[in-house]
């Protein structure tokens, strides 16, 4: 508990209110403020008008230069709103084809992948009771890699998110299991053991890409180990987006559910939440929702930890307005990382889980520093 | 509202933790559930709340068995306070009081809970805590709050797990006073036994398990079962204004070589620690 004095002009007022408490006056927090939350609906819509915003905008980003006007142009003539590309009035052939084909899908899939990891962290950090819980420090995204990996080997890549979600959840109950020999479950031990399972499941993705690539397998094995949109197709989009919408929307409407666990297991089913049930379920959804996301992408860090964190500091922990506000602001900045993955360094292209990371770090040690994490330990 | 315990029991471990204990705590007034270390008073409260299912016997919340009733409308009924409740979830009092309402929400819960809220708040006398962030309070502030929290799913039976622990003695005596005059059937496990002589109208006495005593505190509170259950010998005296039992604690007894000193109960070997005399 930290007893910084409070800023002077507040200190009055402040022991005033608290006037018949139990507690000696001069230990005010600069907690005590009442934090100001802003209206769920607008905060959405304003998210949402950025997310379209980021999405017109970084896909004009590249080493063609193409205008936002020819972008809008080319999303209408696909979707029978303008006159098609190549037609009297409409975009060039080549430009719609980089807009249709190549940047569209990569900056949709980004989107949707952002999106999911924000909701698949923050419901995992509550699940857990684990502020630093997420897809990919559990070991869950490296295990979805592994059985992506394993599955392009054998040949069938029609099951690539069948396979990602089925190393998903194996990882998942690794991680869980191992936690808990000889001991409770606690988020100390949960985040070892999730380095382990983590740790273990990116070697055997290094083997098997090893062991059967032909050809560049260094960047094939870094795209999977940290994450690259560079393979985008519409099918990716599918993938994706289908995942986001229809796990997203379970995991939306069971937010209240998800607040009763802030006191622990007994407290919420004490409020008549069935404890094991609910964390089965939600946490299978995760795992089915990351490997969805590492099918298309591999295993992007840090969205899932870094932004439930900074989204809460805005909305506050209720997940009725923490979960959608995190889908929205996961997407845009997935976007925009990806963006940036791609054409900062062009030709080039890194891997954009390092371009997560680059930003995550700092944004986490300022989330730290703020004491935002005085209840971590 | 009328609370029964009937033969109610279950084992953990192939243990019987709870054993047969058949009670009736008064409507509308504070019970006070007493007993050593591992005597069972988390698991029984645990059966009452309904969070365990019974192997024997049954709970009854006006003759039916509690843990048959529906989980959301058992959560309107019954609130639980466990020992040691802590967050790392950066929550506000509101928002943490706002957690009772969740038994009455439907899937997009709505702010007309409020109301419930600010009356919880009001009735824990916590509502100048409202907008303060939940992990800078004290410790007597926390468990108030958790108190509004449980008043806020509007419970006709109100359970308390060591509700006084870590809290100083101004605080302990507050909070007792306030649910002892909430007028709401309240049962609170608590190891200081002069608290419980103080605020229960009627204690519970657990020993491996079992119920070895029930009723008023000034009739049940004796030197004998305390040497009994507790394995400590001490003196029974009456408090000069309140009439109340005062109870001075001597050394603990040492443990019989029969292994038959409890005449009180089945229990055969006495705790070691004096449970009061912290």
């Amino acid at each position: 508990m930290t007893t910084t004095a409070p800023p002077s002009g507040r200190s009055g007022r402040t022991r005033r209110r608290r006037a018949g408490s139990d507690r000696p006056p001069g230990a005010a927090t600069p907690a005590n403020r009442p934090p100001w939350r802003p209206p769920l609906l607008p905060t959405l819509l304003v998210g949402l008008a950025l997310l379209v915003a980021t999405v017109l905008v970084c896909v004009t980003i590249g080493p063609a230069d193409i205008a936002v006007a020819d972008v809008a142009r080319s999303i209408a003539g696909h979707l029978g709103l303008g006159p098609a590309a190549g037609a009297d009035g409409g975009v060039p052939v080549l430009i719609d084809a980089i807009v249709w084909e190549l940047r569209l899908p990569r900056v949709l899939t980004g989107a949707a992948v952002g999106a999911g990891l924000a909701l698949a962290g923050a419901v995992m950090q509550s699940l857990t009771r684990n502020p630093l819980a997420d897809p990919y420090l559990l070991g869950l995204s490296s295990g979805a890699s592994l059985g992506a990996v394993a599955v392009l080997v054998v040949g069938v890549g029609l099951l690539l998110p069948v396979a990602a979600f089925a190393g998903a959840l194996a990882a998942l109950v690794a991680t869980l299991s191992l936690a808990r020999v000889g001991g409770v479950l606690t988020p100390g031990r949960a985040v070892l053991a999730g380095l382990a399972v983590s740790q273990l499941a990116a070697a055997g993705t290094s083997f098997v890409i090893f062991w059967s690539a032909t050809g560049d397998s260094y960047r094939e094995i870094l795209n999977w180990l940290l994450g690259s949109l560079a393979g985008s197709t519409w099918q990716s989009v599918a993938i994706a987006a289908g995942a986001l919408v229809v796990v997203g929307t379970v995991l939306v409407a069971s937010a209240v559910r998800l607040d009763a666990f802030a006191f622990g297991d007994t407290a919420a089913a004490a409020l008549g939440i069935p404890v094991d049930r609910t964390r089965w379920v939600l946490m299978t959804l995760v795992a089915l929702l990351t490997g969805a996301m590492v099918a298309v992408s591999g295993s992007i860090g840090f969205v899932g930890l870094v932004l439930p964190h900074a989204v809460s500091a805005l909305t506050g922990p209720a997940h009725r307005r923490l979960l959608p506000v995190a889908a929205v602001v996961g997407a845009i900045f997935l976007v925009w990382a990806d963006t940036g993955a791609r054409t900062l360094f062009d030709p080039r292209e890194l891997p954009v889980g390092i371009v997560t990371a680059l930003i995550g770090v700092p944004v986490f040690a300022v989330l730290l520093r703020r004491g935002r994490g005085s209840a971590w330990t | 509202m009328d609370l029964s315990i009937a033969g109610v029991g279950t084992r953990l471990g192939g243990r019987w933790v709870v054993d047969g204990v058949d009670a009736t705590p008064p409507a509308g007034a504070l019970t006070g559930l007493l007993g050593p270390n591992g005597a069972g008073k988390t698991t029984l409260l645990r059966l009452i709340a309904g969070l365990l299912d019974p192997e024997a016997g049954a709970v009854l919340l006006d003759d039916v068995p509690v843990h048959t009733v529906p989980r959301r409308e058992r959560a309107r009924r019954v609130a639980l306070l466990e020992q040691e409740s802590s967050s790392t979830v950066p929550l506000t009092v509101r928002e943490v009081v706002a957690l009772g309402r969740i038994p009455y929400r439907t899937l997009w819960g709505t702010d007309a809970d409020e109301a419930a809220v600010d009356r919880a708040l009001a009735a824990a006398d916590a509502a100048h805590l409202a907008d303060r962030a939940w992990s800078a309070l004290s410790g007597g502030e926390r468990q108030r709050v958790h108190i509004a929290r449980a008043l806020a799913q509007e419970p006709d039976l109100l359970l308390l797990d060591e509700p006084t622990n870590h809290l100083d003695v101004s605080a302990q005596l507050s909070l007792l006073a306030f649910v002892r005059d909430l007028g709401r059937t309240t049962v609170a496990a608590l190891h200081d036994l002069n608290l419980a002589a103080a605020y229960c109208a009627h204690v519970l006495v657990l020993a491996d398990g079992r119920l070895v005593a029930a009723g008023d505190p000034r009739e049940v509170l004796t030197a004998d079962l305390v040497r009994a259950v507790y394995g400590v010998e001490c003196v029974v005296l009456t408090h000069p204004r309140t009439g109340r039992p005062v109870i001075a604690f001597g050394d603990p007894v040492p443990a019989p070589a029969d292994g038959s000193a409890a005449d009180a109960g089945p229990r055969t070997r006495p705790s070691p620690v004096p449970e009061g005399a912290r």
